[in-house]
This record gives C-alpha cells, sequence and structure tokens, in this order.
C-alpha cells in the first residue's frame, strides 16, 4: 500500500510537474523570456550589457519573444528560477523557503558546481574560469612561478595562505568548502552573499583581508580596474566552467539553448561577444574557445 | 603765296601732330609695358611671397603635425597599462596567472592607437612596437610587421627620456621613427619605439603639388628635388624636428593675367602703330606735296590771270578804242551839226542810239574781263557755246592783232557743271600756246578751230592749230608742270600743266593732245590738237 502511495505521489508529481512546468511552449506562448542575472564582472555589467546578456538577448531573439532582465543576486537566484529558495550545506543540498518564480533562466557567469546541479540544469559549458588567490599589492605574499602542474601549483598557493586573512563567500564558486582552505590554517573571512562579488577587491584593497578568492574573469577584470594595486598569487582551483541554469522542468528550453549556443559558437558571433567583453580569456583558455 | 605758305606750314605742323601723337602712343604703349612689366615684376614678387606663406603654412602644419604625433606617441608611452605590465612583473605575477592579461592589455593599446591616431583621416603610425632593454619584443600593434631595430643604429646607453625622431635610409627609401625609452622606477626598463606613416600623411596632407618636398639631413623623404639649382628653392626649418620642408619657388606665370606672352602682346602692338605712324607721315607728306602742288597751281593760276591781265588791258584798250571813237565821233558829229543848225531829230536819235550801242558794249567789255579776273571758283551750270563766245570777247584783240583766224563751231545747247572762268583760262592757255607757236614758226595764215560736240554722254572740245605741231618727244610732257620749250621770257611751264591740272583734277575730265596734218581751204595744214572732254551734268 505504502509502495503504491508512493508510486501514485511520484506519479502525481510527475503529471503535476507536466501540468504546471513552464518550458519553451510556454514561453513562447507568453512571447517573453526572463533573464535572471546580478550585476558581476563583464558578465552582467550593470549598464544594460555584458556578455550574459547579449547572449541571452540573442536567444530570445532566436526563440521569437521578447527579452526581459530580471534582477537577482546570489542568495535569491535558485529560488527566482524554480520558486524555492536552495543553499550548499556540508551535508549537502538543503532546500529552503518557496517563493515565486520570477525567471526562466540564470545566466550571470554561474559556475557549474555539484550542489548546483542537483538544483538546476546547466547548459552546455558557456565559458571556463577558475578560482584565483588575490592580494594587495603591497602584499608579502609572492606570486607563485608556474610550474606547469595546476595540482603543484594549487598546492603551492595552499601552502602560502597560512595564517593569512582569505575572504571567500559560501554558496558561490568562491566557497572555501569547495577547496579544502580550511585544511591550509588559512583565516576565512566569510562575506555575507548580499556583498556583490565586485565588492572583494576593494575590500583587501582596504585592508578588511589581505587576499581574496575571485575567479578568472573577474581577476581579469580586476586587474584592468585597478591595475598595479593587486596582484594574483596563483590558482586555488582547477578548471572550472560557467554555464546557463535553466529549471529541471525546462528541458526543451535547455535543449533550444543548447542549441543556439552552438549556432552562435559555430558562427563566431559567441567568440566575438567573448572578445568584446573578455579579450584576454583566450591566452589562458584557449582550447575552449576553439570551434572543431 | 602767303596763303600758300600758311597752308605748308599747316600741313608741316599736322606732320609734327602726328609725330607728336605717334611718339605719345608709342610712350603710352611703352609706358604699359613697362607698368605690365613692372606689374608682372610683383606679381611675381607677390607670388614668390605666397608661395613662401604657403610653405610657411605648410610648414605650420608639418610642425603641428609632428608635435601632435609626438604628442600622442608621449601619451602612448605613458600608458597606465604598460606601467601595470612592469607593475605586476614587479610584483612577480607569472604570465599564466595574470601577467599575460597586462601584457594583451598593451597590445590592445598599441593596436588600438594605430588604430585611432591620425591627422585628417590619416593613420600616424604604421607600427608601434615595445622592446625589452635587451631588445626581445615585449609588446607590438602587430607581430607579424616588426620595426626592425638592427637599422636604427640605437644608442644603449642614450638616454632618451623625450620622444625624439630617428631618421634612417632603408635602400631606397628613408623612414621615420619616433623612439622612447620607458622607465620605471627610474631605471630604463624597455623601449617604445613607433614607425611613422610619414609619406602618406606628407601626400596627403601637405603635398598638393609637387612644388614641396620634405628634407632631412639624410635626404629627401618624399618628392626628391635634388635635380634642382639651389637658387629654384627655398627651405624652411620644421621647429623641433630634423625636418625641412623644402618648396619651389616657382612663380606661375600661366595663372598671371600680365604674362610675358601679355607683354610681347604689347611690344608687337607698338610695331602695327608704329607701321601706321609711317604710312600716316608718308600719307600726310604726299598731302603736303599734293597741296603744295595745288597751290601752286593756285599761284599759278592766279599769276597767270595777273599775266593775261596785262594782255587783257591792251585788249580792252584796242576793243575799246573803236566804239569810243565811234562816241567821240557821233557826240563831236552832234554838236558841230547843233553848231551848224543841221541837227535834225532823225540824226540826233541815230547818233544817240548809236552812242549807247557803243556804251553797251563797252560795258560789257568791261563785264567779261571782270568776270574773268574776279569770278568765283564756284561750280555752275553753264552753257559750253556761251563760255566758248565769253573766250572769244576777251582774246577779240589777240585775235586781231596776230591775224588769227578763230573759226568756232559749236553746239548751242551743251550745259556743263563746272568752273566756267578756268575753263576759259584753259582755251586761252591753249590758244596762248598756239599764238606763240604762230609767232615762233613764223606761220603766216594762221588758223585756230575750235568745235565742240557731244559724245558718249560727254562733252567733247576739240581745239586745234596750224602752227606746225609739237615735236613728238616734247608732246608727252607738255602737261608736266615748269615744262617748257620757250624762253626764259617767255614761258613759265606752268599754262598747259594748269590747264590740265584745271581739267582733270578741277572738272573730272580729259585732256589730250596730239599732232595732226589736214587740209583746210585744199592746203595742207600741220599742227597740234587738244581733245578735251567733259562730263555733261
Amino acid at each position: 500500500m505504502l509502495k503504491l502511495s508512493s508510486q501514485l505521489i511520484i506519479i502525481i508529481l510527475i503529471f503535476s510537474s507536466s501540468l504546471f512546468s513552464y518550458d519553451l511552449k510556454e514561453i513562447k506562448q507568453k512571447g517573453e523570456l526572463r533573464h535572471l542575472g546580478m550585476p558581476y564582472a563583464n558578465f552582467v555589467t550593470g549598464s544594460g550589457d555584458g556578455l550574459s546578456v547579449e547572449v541571452m538577448k540573442g536567444f530570445a531573439k532566436h526563440l521569437n519573444v521578447n527579452y526581459k532582465f530580471v534582477p537577482s543576486n546570489l542568495e535569491k537566484f535558485f529560488g527566482d528560477l524554480t520558486g524555492q529558495h536552495a543553499k550548499n550545506s556540508e551535508n549537502g543540498l538543503k532546500l529552503l523557503d518557496n517563493t515565486p518564480i520570477i525567471g526562466d533562466v540564470i545566466a550571470s557567469g554561474l559556475t557549474i558546481l555539484n550542489w548546483r546541479e542537483e538544483v538546476v540544469n546547466f547548459s552546455k559549458p558557456t565559458f571556463p574560469s577558475g578560482v584565483w588567490l588575490i592580494a594587495r599589492a603591497e602584499s608579502k605574499l609572492n606570486p607563485i612561478k608556474p610550474s606547469g602542474d595546476i595540482q603543484k601549483d594549487i598546492k603551492q598557493v595552499k601552502s602560502f595562505i597560512k595564517d593569512k586573512t582569505v575572504l571567500a563567500i559560501e554558496d558561490t564558486c568562491l566557497d572555501p568548502r569547495l577547496y579544502n582552505l580550511k585544511n591550509t590554517n588559512a583565516k576565512i573571512l566569510l562575506q555575507s552573499k548580499e556583498i556583490k562579488l565586485n565588492e572583494l577587491v576593494p575590500a583587501i584593497m582596504s585592508r578588511k583581508a589581505e587576499t581574496t578568492l575571485l575567479d578568472v574573469p573577474d581577476a581579469l577584470v580586476a586587474l584592468e580596474k585597478w591595475p598595479g594595486l593587486i596582484k594574483v598569487i596563483g590558482p586555488i582551483s582547477k578548471k572550472q566552467n560557467m554555464a546557463v541554469g535553466f529549471r529541471k522542468d525546462s528541458p526543451e528550453l535547455l535543449k533550444e539553448f543548447n542549441i543556439y549556443l552552438e549556432k552562435i559558437k559555430k558562427d563566431g558571433t559567441y567568440n566575438d561577444l567573448v572578445k568584446k567583453y573578455y579579450p584576454d580569456i583566450f591566452y589562458y583558455y584557449g582550447d575552449f574557445f576553439k570551434n572543431d | 603765296m602767303e596763303i600758300s605758305l600758311k597752308m605748308i606750314k599747316s600741313f608741316r605742323i599736322k606732320n609734327l601732330y602726328i609725330i607728336i601723337g605717334g611718339l605719345l602712343i608709342i610712350t603710352y604703349i611703352l609706358l604699359l609695358i613697362s607698368t605690365t612689366y613692372l606689374d608682372q615684376k610683383k606679381i611675381e614678387q607677390y607670388q614668390s611671397k605666397e608661395i613662401q606663406s604657403h610653405i610657411k603654412t605648410k610648414a605650420v602644419t608639418l610642425e603641428y603635425f609632428f608635435n601632435s604625433i609626438k604628442k600622442d606617441f608621449n601619451d602612448i608611452s605613458n600608458k597606465k597599462e604598460i606601467y601595470t605590465y612592469f607593475q605586476n612583473k614587479d610584483l612577480g605575477m607569472s604570465m599564466q596567472y595574470g601577467l599575460k592579461a597586462s601584457l594583451l592589455r598593451i597590445d590592445r593599446i598599441l593596436k588600438y592607437n594605430i588604430d585611432i591616431k591620425n591627422i585628417n583621416g590619416i593613420k600616424s603610425f604604421k607600427e608601434i612596437n615595445i622592446y625589452t632593454k635587451d631588445n626581445k619584443v615585449l609588446s607590438a600593434s602587430n607581430i607579424d610587421n616588426l620595426i626592425d631595430l638592427k637599422n636604427l643604429d640605437l644608442k644603449e646607453d642614450a638616454e632618451y627620456n623625450e620622444a625624439r625622431f630617428i631618421i634612417k635610409k632603408n635602400e631606397n627609401k628613408i623612414d621615420v621613427y619616433l623612439y622612447k625609452n620607458i622607465y620605471f622606477k627610474n631605471q630604463s626598463t624597455a623601449k617604445i619605439i613607433a614607425s611613422i606613416n610619414i609619406n602618406t600623411i606628407f601626400k596627403k596632407l601637405i603635398q598638393l603639388d609637387n612644388t614641396l618636398a620634405l628634407y632631412s639631413m639624410e635626404g629627401y623623404l618624399e618628392n626628391d628635388l635634388s635635380s634642382l639649382n639651389k637658387n629654384s628653392y627655398f627651405d624652411i626649418n620644421i621647429k623641433n624636428t630634423p625636418f625641412i620642408l623644402r618648396g619651389i619657388n616657382q612663380i606661375n606665370t600661366n595663372r598671371s593675367f600680365f604674362s610675358k606672352w601679355f607683354v610681347l602682346f604689347l611690344a608687337l602692338l607698338a610695331l602695327p602703330i608704329l607701321v601706321v605712324l609711317y604710312f600716316l607721315i608718308l600719307l600726310n607728306n604726299k598731302n603736303i606735296k599734293l597741296n603744295e602742288e595745288k597751290n601752286i597751281v593756285k599761284v599759278m593760276l592766279q599769276q597767270s590771270k595777273m599775266a593775261a591781265m596785262g594782255e587783257m588791258i591792251s585788249n580792252i584798250a584796242h576793243q575799246w578804242r573803236q566804239p569810243l571813237s565811234v562816241i567821240s565821233a557821233g557826240a563831236t558829229g552832234m554838236k558841230v551839226n547843233k553848231e551848224y543848225g543841221v541837227l535834225n531829230d532823225a540824226s540826233f536819235y541815230e547818233t544817240c542810239e548809236n552812242i549807247n550801242i557803243n556804251a553797251q558794249y563797252l560795258s560789257k567789255t568791261i563785264d567779261d574781263f571782270r568776270n574773268f579776273i574776279l569770278g568765283d571758283r564756284q561750280k555752275t551750270k553753264f552753257l559750253l557755246n556761251e563760255n566758248i563766245n565769253n573766250f572769244n570777247n576777251l582774246v577779240e584783240g589777240v585775235v586781231k592783232n596776230h591775224k588769227i583766224n578763230l573759226i568756232l563751231d559749236t553746239s548751242s545747247n551743251i550745259e556743263i557743271m563746272g568752273y566756267p572762268n578756268e575753263l576759259i583760262q584753259c582755251f586761252i592757255n591753249i590758244f596762248n600756246n598756239s599764238k606763240d607757236a604762230f609767232v615762233e614758226n613764223n606761220i603766216k595764215n594762221k588758223f585756230v578751230f575750235i568745235s565742240t560736240s557731244i559724245d558718249n554722254n560727254k562733252a567733247i572740245i576739240k581745239i586745234k592749230d596750224n602752227a606746225g605741231g609739237i615735236d613728238d618727244k616734247v608732246l608727252p610732257r607738255i602737261f608736266e608742270p615748269y615744262f617748257t620749250t620757250k624762253h626764259q621770257s617767255q614761258g613759265t611751264g606752268i599754262g598747259l600743266h594748269m590747264t590740265y591740272s584745271l581739267i582733270v583734277e578741277g572738272m573730272k575730265g580729259t585732256i589730250n593732245t596730239n599732232n595732226l596734218s589736214y587740209k583746210y581751204k585744199s592746203k595742207n595744214q600741220k599742227g597740234v590738237e587738244f581733245i578735251i572732254t567733259l562730263p555733261i551734268k
């Protein structure tokens, strides 16, 4: 009986899911694609443009629907997309309160992380990334000498930060738990997710911490933005990927996006957009942008 | 005589006026040419100044361009991104983790500046490279087209704090570079060098024609003017650069209104004027001569008339003698008859009538002579036979004295438009010529025939004598002035010439003469015949 009832619940859930899903068909019917994003590096500049903004605008056009930018933030992203907030914990994914769905995709330099994959479906990787340790220019920490092996380089960096203050943000790609920073004996200063990622570098420059974690795209922007004031010590993570997040019940939309992504990669549109917002990334992750 | 001298004087004065006028025209042309030439010179000077000013303007433009390009170069070399790279490098950052981004940024800046730095749309730089201190390429606007440092002969120890131009001759072309050291922490860390797009800029910005050249100690950068001599160009140093702008001092005479051709044209214009002047003087001289001749004729006519007057007076005396004696005899007869009481009325009236007739005759004779002597030279209509009768009256005394038979055969209705007194004068001259010939040739039976007729709408007057004719050698010359076969005391050589002038020029007729032989009263006669043709009114 219990087995029957649990099966029934699953069927009902599946049924209800298909009954209330908001996928490609519904978006086309409504004629609007809602893009969830927050100002972050050159993905969403806050000035109405950015790599993610332009890609999603192109996708909306591809779908022949209107584009709508829906501001969000790291804490709200998943709730705004799925209708239920979620966070990473030491025990894994933790689902939180329900909330109205206000967006159809998250595209804002969102790094693919394991726990995130439980909440949303990711598109094919849209951007390469990694996490670097950044220090103030006058910091006594010296950048590592690359060994040619990322693992060794990470190990070397981790060896440097003992007793050093490191800014990090949980539930993001800068989550110290992802990189076992506890074991480094570094002084981790967890920042509220309400703090914008863009504020991490100013924080170390104002001596709130000696170092901070930054993903590579953001680090490249920061190096350009504050030339000579910060320095890259070395990598904290292996190569990561960023992608666009979709609701689990929007497989058709995801599928269509992947088709669109493939198309703009092939016709060069995508690389042109990347060159526009991250011209230096080709040097660091040249292979990622090669069109086979 | 006095009048004639005045006229001659007037013609001489006229000639002087022509010469003065001509000289004034020539002076005017010369002045015009001089003024034109001076204007031309002024224009050339103005053009030369204009060209100099033009070249100076271009030099200022070039100075502006070089300053501007130097400033741009300095701006590029001072870009914070370049220092960021050196800072990041100094901070120990590795290419793999961040430093490369700084370098890529410099690459982008160099490329960007190649694209945007321009003068009037013409790119200022061809390439911009940054080299390390040991001459390794750090960053380049185009990695495939690097500036070769070996050609530049840079002095390693030299301090190039400020951008400076380097001019290098590479094979046949001269390249211009801007060069500067990059200092970081007071140490010369790198060098930045840019090749200047000098040729294109000069061509498009400065050299609108081929009269300008950019020159330096290394030679001509643009537009080789080495074939010109030193006087045909002038140089303007372009401040703060090693360049000289060389401009050809070429006056464009084509543009000048007062071209050399125009001056030549003016000069040539004087030539026909001189020719015209020459012919005017020639014509005037001819006129003077002609008028002199006319005046001479007039004088001669006058002289001739005066000479004739003496003869006329004797004629008058002769002609008056008989009527006067008739009048005297008539009056005396009436007086005697009255004293003797035999004067009857019939005798009285007859005698008075006779006296009156003779007095009328005397009066007419006086009128004839007066008309001839004082006659106005007015063209009038007159009957030819009346004119010949008047002539007959005038020469009646001579005819009788010399026992000449004047035989008239005249038509009564030939009307002529001309000068009647002058025609009488012509008849007298011809008659006198015959009279003299009769004397000279001792002719006993003297005949002079005058006949008139109309032929081909012209009046024909033929006058012939039997005085023996004129020598055939002399005949063609008898109308020439001062030509005479007579002794100085008798002939002036004017009579027949005057006759010719009066007939031909005065009345538009003709006069010809020829010797002829003919029979009159069964006797062979030899003489000369004058044939005068006059147009009928």
